[in-house]
């Protein structure tokens, strides 16, 4: 998907799927990560650099928080994250993004997106994930 | 319940920044002053993601490579950390089952998380499963 193709959330029905996103979390950005949250790197068995789960769930969320029309002052109201494998650093990593449900209440919409993030090689999930954000109908800067 | 050992980490401007951008959440809540003044947190606010490191940071030193490969943690967001907080994560054992059948022995481990802040207001909560395979 490029980058400057936006979804618009209130154009989109519950059940959408977000075009896939493919991505590298490389090494770099692994130690920026690690630095910024004050936590240690772990090996792998073959020693390469684990990514921690919430590092995947962080950076594919603003991946696609990138390639969504998302007005300033949207909030996240809640997260789940289902670890099933470990990620090595400089993988292929395919992101499904699915809304799962939207709806508005007082002047608010809340969104929920589904994530299954796989590796390239395989058909297995490293992580599932729910994000859910309460956006506002108009800018809390405005 | 067990007690387990707290996380103490402090939050300031720089840090969500960085987080900003390694992240890619430029929203301005957490990065623009003047925009953030204006809004219902007068100021800027951390990423609610940073907070979910923090727990999931919190299970992995007990837990290391079991937590990636079969954790689970559900977070409530109950308010915003901010520039200034110095935020303690601490965390409970609620319960352990051991399961064992003929071919496989397994213990499924639920925690309760909290992270408040230096005035003991709750920023979040938290529960996470892991199952440990025997």
């Amino acid at each position: 998907m490029s980058g400057s193709t936006k979804v618009y959330l209130d154009q989109v029905d519950n059940g959408y799927c977000f075009p896939v996103i493919q991505t590298i979390i490389e090494k770099d950005v692994l130690e920026h990560y690690a630095s910024v949250m004050n936590s240690n790197i772990r090996l792998s068995e073959n020693s390469a650099p684990i990514v921690p789960p919430a590092a995947i769930a962080s950076i594919t969320i603003g991946e696609l928080l990138s390639r969504i029309d998302l007005p300033p002052g949207s909030i996240h109201m809640s997260e789940e994250i289902m670890s099933r494998s470990e990620l090595e650093v400089d993988k292929k990593i395919n992101v499904e993004v699915v809304l799962k449900n939207k709806s508005v209440r007082e002047g608010y919409m809340l969104v929920s997106l589904v994530f299954n993030v796989k590796s390239e090689t395989s058909t297995n999930n490293i992580i599932e994930a729910k994000t859910v954000l309460m956006i506002p109908e108009e800018s809390a800067g405005e | 319940m067990n007690e387990l050992p707290t996380l103490i980490r402090n939050i300031d401007q720089n840090l969500i920044s960085e987080y900003a951008k390694v992240s890619g959440d430029n929203n301005p809540i957490h990065i623009d002053t003047l925009f953030a003044k204006k809004s219902q947190f007068k100021g800027t606010i951390a990423h609610g993601m940073i907070i979910v490191g923090y727990f999931s940071d919190f299970m992995d030193r007990i837990h290391g490579s079991d937590w990636s490969n079969g954790g689970t943690l559900k977070v409530k967001f109950r308010g915003p950390a901010k520039p200034g907080d110095i935020l303690s994560i601490s965390g409970q054992i609620k319960n352990q089952n051991n399961s064992h059948a003929s071919t496989t022995s397994y213990t499924l481990v639920k925690y309760s998380l909290e992270c408040e802040n230096q005035r003991g207001e709750s920023i979040s909560t938290a529960t996470a499963e892991i199952v440990i395979n025997h």
